[in-house]
């Protein structure tokens, strides 16, 4: 009977010795979202798609209500919408455009005319129909030629930036990112409208990845 | 009678160590083994058509076109990294920038609650299990490239995003919290000249500086940068295998050899005053401890206790079980046929344990990138020579953007080792594991966006 009872306690020594020592959060973490007013867990992930469809949804709200970019003495304001001053300043590769391209969309769906929008970008293809048509190479085409292209009253400018921290006891990695974006007068140089995005991003990779 | 029972369980106990642990290997690893997707393929029939897959590729891409297939995700980063790096060298950019943004794209996804990863850190499955991800060195490697990239689309902005990535991976270990955090200067030094090559002298300015305070090798680079600057892979990678009695430790050394005498042949110019930029090998060798060392340490010593126990068990069990049938004592006899089935299982755990580290690695990265900058070189036509290479080797990727022009090369090609380069493309049995559906997708997405065309195209 003794004998048995030590196999059994043997047996079960055993089973208890296939357990490893795991390091915290040895499974990894799975992002979660924190509110970036409030201090989070170290981690990093960065901007994604949701991101970009709730930033720029964000921001054209902001601007429709922003009173300096609406109509004055009856003149609809005229804003260049890219990313040739949108600078990335972070530790992440990202294409600009595609968030300055989703705000200018939406902004100018969403306008209705209370701004009107230059197309800074494709200023090389408008000089080259305007020259064909003044060299009569083309017709006018059915509006007509104009003495001169847009000029803009306003553009937008903005930064990604990001700051990464890393915590080497939890394995946990975070980073905050915080995307600006600004309405710049192209005349004076005043900022005439200024809007901001940012969340704090927390995860951690599996103990097989650090 | 009695000889003729202790006989019998001599042969049934001899029959039983020989096969149960071969049975039991399986029983082991099976409750540990996840769950398949149910589109799981055979082995034979992944490397058949693997085969067929890269046969209507160019020579120099059909040995990384035939692993991708291969191997799936299972060495998706590593394979992606190694094909990425060979197009940059045939001047394929396009192909290559989508090589290495889909490698990043597996760096950056967060594995929690992956189940190959869990299953690497079971007892009873090498680390080898999990889809490959590099070592900080390896990652850091990988948007430096990416990053060389973007400086010939003339996209300084995310050259810079890519450096400053490189320089954060490599702080990301567990042990680069102290001594070696943040010591690859080389990847902050470019984000500098990025930053200055863009217009934001401040934002360089601050960069340079950091990168000099981390990192001594570089304090006597310009600063700032000069504007054409010429980087040269040189020498080979660092070398990962498994020490310890069950290769369950990770070390990295120095590969073998080296490419001196570097000089820049540039129209009526020769510049040879050559300095490195980054030491690659020294950040592999300096990464310090892996939280899955100790994991894997750990495997190593249930296996050692699985084997003293399975040890002592059979030895106590066959003499109890031998004087019990002698004797006429059951409970005896009993005793020992338990002893006996503990040390068959236990000698059958001691066999299945895998504490081998996982030693793949990016065989093509060099062990260092040499530096020669000056404003008064035109890069066009530029040659460069070294002590193994009489005749001038023209410059891999040459990028132009405003006042600023980088050059990149290496001393040895990064093409396939069967073809005279340094990737070892070796022969792997594809892992299907729990990857039927990912590595479906995955190959559908070779067929698409890394055609034939597409890889040819330049």
């Amino acid at each position: 009977m003794n004998v048995r009872k030590l196999a059994a306690v043997c047996f079960a020594s055993m089973l208890a010795g296939c357990a490893t020592q795991m390091p915290p959060n040895a499974g990894g973490v799975a992002t979660i979202s924190a509110n970036p007013e409030l201090a989070g867990p170290v981690q990093g992930v960065g901007i994604e798609g949701h991101d970009i469809i709730g930033m720029s949804d964000q921001m054209m709200r902001d601007m429709l209500a922003s009173p300096r970019l609406g109509p004055a003495q009856g003149k609809s304001p005229r804003v260049i919408v890219d990313a040739q001053y949108f600078a990335n300043d972070s530790t992440q590769p990202i294409n600009r455009n595609i968030i300055t391209d989703r705000l200018r969309v939406n902004l100018n769906r969403a306008a209705q005319g209370r701004m009107t929008f230059v197309g800074r970008q494709y200023a090389q293809a408008v000089e080259a129909e305007r020259q064909l048509k003044r060299e009569a190479v083309t017709d006018v085409g059915t509006t007509g030629m104009m003495r001169a292209t847009l000029g803009a009253d306003y553009r937008l400018g903005g930064r990604i930036a990001s700051v990464d921290e890393r915590s080497a006891k939890s394995g946990m990695i975070q980073r905050f990112t915080q995307i600006t974006f600004e309405m710049f007068d192209l005349e004076s140089s005043e900022i005439v409208w200024s809007g901001i995005y940012q969340f704090l991003r927390a995860a951690a990779d599996d103990a097989v990845y650090r | 009678m009695k000889s003729r029972l202790s006989l019998t369980l001599s042969l049934a106990v001899s029959a039983a160590l020989t096969t149960l642990p071969v049975l039991a290997q399986g029983s082991f690893r099976n409750p540990f083994g996840g769950s398949d997707t149910g589109a799981e393929q055979d082995a034979q029939t992944v490397t058949t058509d693997a085969g067929s897959f890269a046969r209507p590729y160019d020579t120099w891409a059909a040995p990384f076109m035939n692993a991708l297939y291969r191997d799936g995700e299972w060495g998706a980063v590593l394979n992606l990294s190694e094909f990425g790096l060979a197009a940059m060298e045939q001047g394929r950019y396009a192909i290559a920038a989508k090589a290495l943004d889909q490698a990043i794209m597996r760096v950056e996804s967060i594995y929690a609650g992956d189940e190959n990863a869990s299953k690497a850190r079971s007892t009873f499955n090498a680390e080898k299990v999990k889809d490959f991800k590099g070592e900080p060195y390896e990652r850091s490697m990988l948007y430096f490239y990416r990053g060389l990239l973007y400086v010939k689309e003339g996209d300084l902005q995310n050259a810079r995003a890519a450096f400053l990535a490189a320089d954060r991976h490599d702080t990301l270990s567990a042990a680069e919290d102290t001594a070696f955090a943040g010591d690859f200067g080389m990847m902050k030094y470019l984000a500098g000249w990025a930053s200055y090559c863009d217009g934001d002298a401040l934002r360089g300015e601050q960069l340079v500086s950091e990168a000099k305070a981390a990192d001594n090798s570089i304090a006597a680079l310009p600063s700032p940068p000069r504007n054409h600057l010429v980087l040269i892979d040189t020498g080979p990678a660092p070398v990962k295998w498994g020490d310890g009695q069950y290769r369950q430790i990770l070390k990295l050394q120095a590969g073998t050899g080296s490419d001196d005498g570097l000089t820049l042949h540039s129209g009526e110019r020769t510049l040879d005053a050559f300095a490195t930029l980054g030491n690659v090998t020294y950040q592999a060798t300096t990464r310090g401890g892996r939280e899955v060392d100790g994991i894997l340490a750990g495997k190593a010593q249930f296996k050692d206790t699985a084997g003293t126990v399975g040890n002592v068990a059979l030895n106590a069990g066959a003499q109890l079980a031998a004087v019990g049938a002698m004797t006429g004592n059951r409970d005896m006899s009993g005793a020992g046929l338990v002893g006996l089935l503990i040390g068959v299982v236990a000698k059958a755990a001691e066999a299945s344990a895998n504490p081998a580290a996982d030693v793949r690695a990016w065989t093509s990265l060099p062990a260092q990138v040499d530096i020669v900058a000056d404003d008064d070189v035109s890069l066009d036509a530029a040659t460069f020579t070294w002590s193994r290479q009489a005749s001038g080797k023209p410059l891999a990727l040459s990028a132009s953007s405003g006042k600023c022009a980088l050059g990149w090369a290496r001393t040895r090609p990064a093409l396939s080792a069967d073809q005279g380069g340094t990737a070892v493309v070796a022969s792997e049995q594809p892992d299907e594991r729990n990857r039927g559906d990912r590595n479906k997708a995955f190959r559908a997405m070779l067929a698409s966006d890394f055609s034939p065309q597409a890889v040819q195209s330049r």
